[in-house]
């Protein structure tokens, strides 16, 4: 087992299994509780593929109704053994990854063992099948009357010519009527093999102990039938219309969404890179002690719904603004020039050696609970960035590692969504 | 983790020791009776002074030092339980043992202090920019409210459940009290929080105590607040006027019908009573097993979520759904099925037992979180004036018998159906 220091008393330990899969795990000792997360590289974007040369696809939406699914996987309820044991279980499904996680402070390795019962066969009965669609038709309805969801979609279709970036992850109602057991088991076949999962483990268990456990099931002993990679292929071409502007009555204050597309040379081999400069860039340009924030203070027009995100999913990446704003035509000029300024702007040094500081400190408080260190783990892995070396290379950058980024805020980079409330 | 009191310098300190964590977290809670009339000021006050100090009078300046005390992170909240105004301040220092310097905690209670007691005024006074700002903010806020339809519909369920009753609401920003919230009303309020409250002082972590005495015996000179007034908790009790259940059809919604069930609790407030409530409250709609979410979601596919919320500190009980219009009165219908039901007697006895592990549960894995902990402690101790004695609850727990939760349950009357629907409901 490959054995990987995060931290001086923080260690992270790493095996491939013998069917393929991925285990990383990194023990708590003094926590008493244990989380375990199951990824499988299936998500939202996998409507249209090519697998051994053959191009694929499959209705918008398959993974997520899988994973529903999988809940009731051979007739029996997935959930019912982990609420027996007080445990959390739940998924999720993401543009990149299906993910099945659970929580527990008892009968660990009983429930791990009963989660990978579920991933050896899979059966889907028709009842379930219809039963799940009429729950996920539910859920797709619950941001019908979201604007700012509306608007954020929007943003999306306005800066990507790529539908798998911009199409809800959960399908519409029309395509998960289309999703029947032909074509859950291709996705079965095509995703759900060893090979093309993960699974992370951050709590209170012994290394040795975990492995050996997951060997004598039968998930690792099975034989499984030969894996064939899952080729995608992002568009990121450039779009010629940068803004839209809707006006509506139905809204009650006005809504506004930029997007600062990053070219792909940014993070294109360096997800470690870019996973390490994003974040803490955003957080200094967007600092309260920064130009940016300062001016939207003076010009009155900072409030509570300002959120500015960082998004970066491996295969694009862009920085989102959003607001919500009665003086969204000033705060729209105002952010676009300071915006601008962005490359000719020096991020005080004073400003880096305090957030340097501040990083230390942080990364100290990620590990004292269990549950962030597993999140942050988590994001570490699905973005493929080295666990090991991320820590070393974080306490090493340099302001000038910053100078890339900051040469992103172009007008051929920036887009902008309004949505006007109808006087 | 057990909660150690000490006296220090006329102060109520309180510390709860333990090894796990490299962090310390110290929390300064203020109690005082609720003041609905101070809900914008007691809230704007904890955004203000945790943006800036008399020392570090702009927000760049004292992000600027919290930074280079290693990412001190501080918090600050006011809210309401029950009858009392609750305000929190609050740091999470990584404790020296894990930094290349000492005295990192020594600067970061420091920082705290300056916060509560040393705040950027002029003239004694907050300025007339911050009043100005923070009104702007609020009223920005008011019509994002509006716009998030989840927001809105909680909002509007909330004034019809408790009558419009200001004296029990206390939702922020109130948009009438927005008119009187001035330079002045706003000083009021923090000289009220810092001479009138009631302060206990919370701290938890790997640290020495007679080290930790002797810092704030050094640092008491600062700490402005000698008031020994004790405020009592009650919960609130909403004063019910009418005989028939109050229903509210909006038909304002472009989206999904959201469903709120509101219920009026009709026995008194104890610790026993929240107690089998709050197992109630598990059972019927708290977890993926609960009672409404398997009949509701999985037998009949009314919903993707449904849940029920107990309110302990002001003694409210609700069932909040997302359907079709179509679906909600079987929804609502079903709803009121489940609970006629468990009034009769007919519980689960696996579904009984599984509740209380879940609540047993939450009440163990707290230890994995310092925060959790200390706000665990916290809050009991306003609430039953005890500390968080995780034995003692789960010994309280268990001895509650399915007949004990049934008789409390038949005090529960439907009080209140808020529907937020579209056109043709």
């Amino acid at each position: 087992m490959e054995k990987k220091y995060i931290l001086d008393d923080e260690i992270l330990y790493l095996e491939t299994l013998s069917n393929g899969m991925k285990v990383f795990i990194q023990p708590k000792p003094k926590f008493i509780q244990t989380f375990a997360s199951l990824y499988i590289d299936f998500g939202g974007r996998d409507f249209r593929y090519k697998r051994n040369n053959i191009e694929y696809s499959l209705p918008r939406g398959t993974a997520h109704f899988l994973e529903h699914l999988l809940f009731e996987n051979n007739g029996d309820t997935l959930t019912k053994n982990f609420i027996e044991a007080n445990a959390d279980i739940n998924a999720f499904t993401a543009r990149k990854v299906t993910s099945y996680y659970f929580s527990t402070k008892n009968q660990f390795y009983p429930l791990l063992l009963r989660l990978f019962d579920n991933f050896v066969d899979f059966s889907f009965s028709e009842k379930t099948i219809k039963k799940e669609g009429k729950i996920i038709a539910q859920e797709l309805s619950m941001n019908d009357d979201s604007e700012s969801v509306k608007a954020y979609k929007s943003l999306l279709r306005l800066i990507y010519k790529d539908d798998s970036i911009y199409h809800d992850i959960g399908g519409t109602k029309a395509t998960i009527k289309a999703i029947d057991k032909i074509v859950l088991e291709q996705a079965v076949e095509h995703f759900y093999h060893p090979k093309n999962m993960t699974l992370l483990v951050t709590g209170n268990v012994d290394p040795a102990k975990l492995i050996e456990t997951l060997n004598n099931h039968e998930f690792v002993k099975k034989t499984w039938p030969e894996y064939y990679p899952i080729e995608r292929f992002t568009n990121l071409a450039d779009k010629t219309i940068h803004t839209k502007r809707k006006v509506d009555k139905k809204l009650e204050t006005n809504l506004v969404e930029i997007g600062i597309k990053i070219p792909e040379q940014l993070f294109k081999n360096r997800q470690m890179e870019h996973f390490l400069l994003l974040d803490p860039f955003l957080e200094m340009i967007f600092d309260p002690s920064t130009n940016i924030y300062k001016t939207l203070q003076k010009k009155n027009l900072y409030n509570h719904s300002l959120t500015v995100t960082p998004m970066y999913d491996g295969d694009y990446s862009f920085i989102n603004i959003s607001i919500e704003t009665k003086k969204s035509k000033q705060f729209v000029k105002t952010m676009k020039e300071l915006l601008l300024e962005i490359p000719v702007t020096d991020i005080p040094e004073k400003i880096f050696k305090a957030f340097h500081r501040a990083e230390i400190g942080r990364t100290i408080k990620s590990f004292d609970d269990v549950k962030e260190t597993h999140s942050l783990l988590e994001n570490l892995i699905l973005n493929n960035v080295d666990t090991s070396g991320y820590f070393e290379r974080k306490k090493n950058i340099k302001l000038e590692n910053f100078n890339d980024l900051k040469q992103v805020f172009t007008k051929n980079n920036i887009y902008l969504v309004e949505y006007i409330k109808q006087s | 983790m057990n909660l150690i009191k000490r006296n220090i310098a006329d102060l109520d300190v309180y510390y709860i020791k333990n090894d796990k964590f490299k962090t310390i977290e110290a929390f300064f809670v203020f109690s005082n009776d609720f003041s609905e009339k101070f809900v914008n000021e007691s809230t704007f006050l904890t955004e203000i002074l945790s943006d800036s100090t008399k020392k570090y009078p702009s927000t760049e300046k004292f992000k600027l030092v919290c930074d280079n005390l290693y990412g001190l992170s501080k918090m600050s909240h006011y809210h309401f339980e029950g009858s009392l105004d609750i305000t929190m301040f609050a740091i999470s220092s990584v404790n020296d043992k894990y930094l290349p310097e000492k005295h990192v905690f020594n600067q970061a209670f420091d920082i705290l202090l300056e916060m509560i007691y040393a705040p950027k005024t002029v003239n004694a006074k907050f300025t007339k920019k911050i009043v100005k700002e923070k009104l702007s903010q609020a009223f920005e806020m008011l019509l994002s409210i509006k716009q998030n339809k989840n927001a809105y519909s909680y909002n509007q369920f909330m004034k019809a459940y408790l009558r419009n009753n200001t004296d029990h609401i206390g939702i922020f920003p109130n948009e009438e009290g927005l008119r009187d919230f001035t330079q002045e009303s706003l000083t009021k309020v923090h000289q009220r929080l810092i001479t009138e409250d009631n302060l206990k002082i919370f701290i938890a972590g790997d640290f020495d105590f007679s080290e930790m005495d002797n810092l704030i015996e050094t640092k008491s000179q600062k700490i402005r607040n000698r008031s020994k007034k004790e405020f009592a908790f009650k919960p609130f009790f909403r004063s019910k006027k009418e005989l028939d259940t109050n229903l509210v059809i909006d038909k304002t919604s472009s989206g999904q019908t959201r469903v709120f069930i509101g219920y009026d609790l009709n026995f008194p407030h104890n610790q026993e009573n929240a107690m089998t409530m709050a197992l109630f409250n598990e059972l019927f709609g708290g977890f993926e097993n609960s009672l409404l979410f398997s009949n509701i979601r999985e037998k009949l596919h009314l919903s993707y979520y449904v849940f029920s919320h107990y309110s302990v500190g002001n003694h409210l009980f609700y069932i909040n759904l997302e359907t079709t219009k179509d679906n909600a009165d079987k929804a609502i219908n079903e709803v009121k099925q489940q609970l006629l039901n468990c009034q009769n007697g007919e519980i689960d006895e696996v579904l009984f037992i599984q509740a209380k592990n879940n609540i047993i549960n939450r009440w163990q894995t707290a230890v994995d979180s310092q925060v959790k902990t200390m706000l665990y402690n916290i809050i009991d101790f306003f609430r039953y004036e005890n500390i968080f004695d995780e034995t003692e609850k789960i010994k309280m727990l268990e001895n509650i018998t399915k007949a004990d939760l049934i008789k409390l349950i038949n005090s529960i009357n439907l009080d209140t159906i808020y529907i937020y629907t579209s056109g043709e409901y």
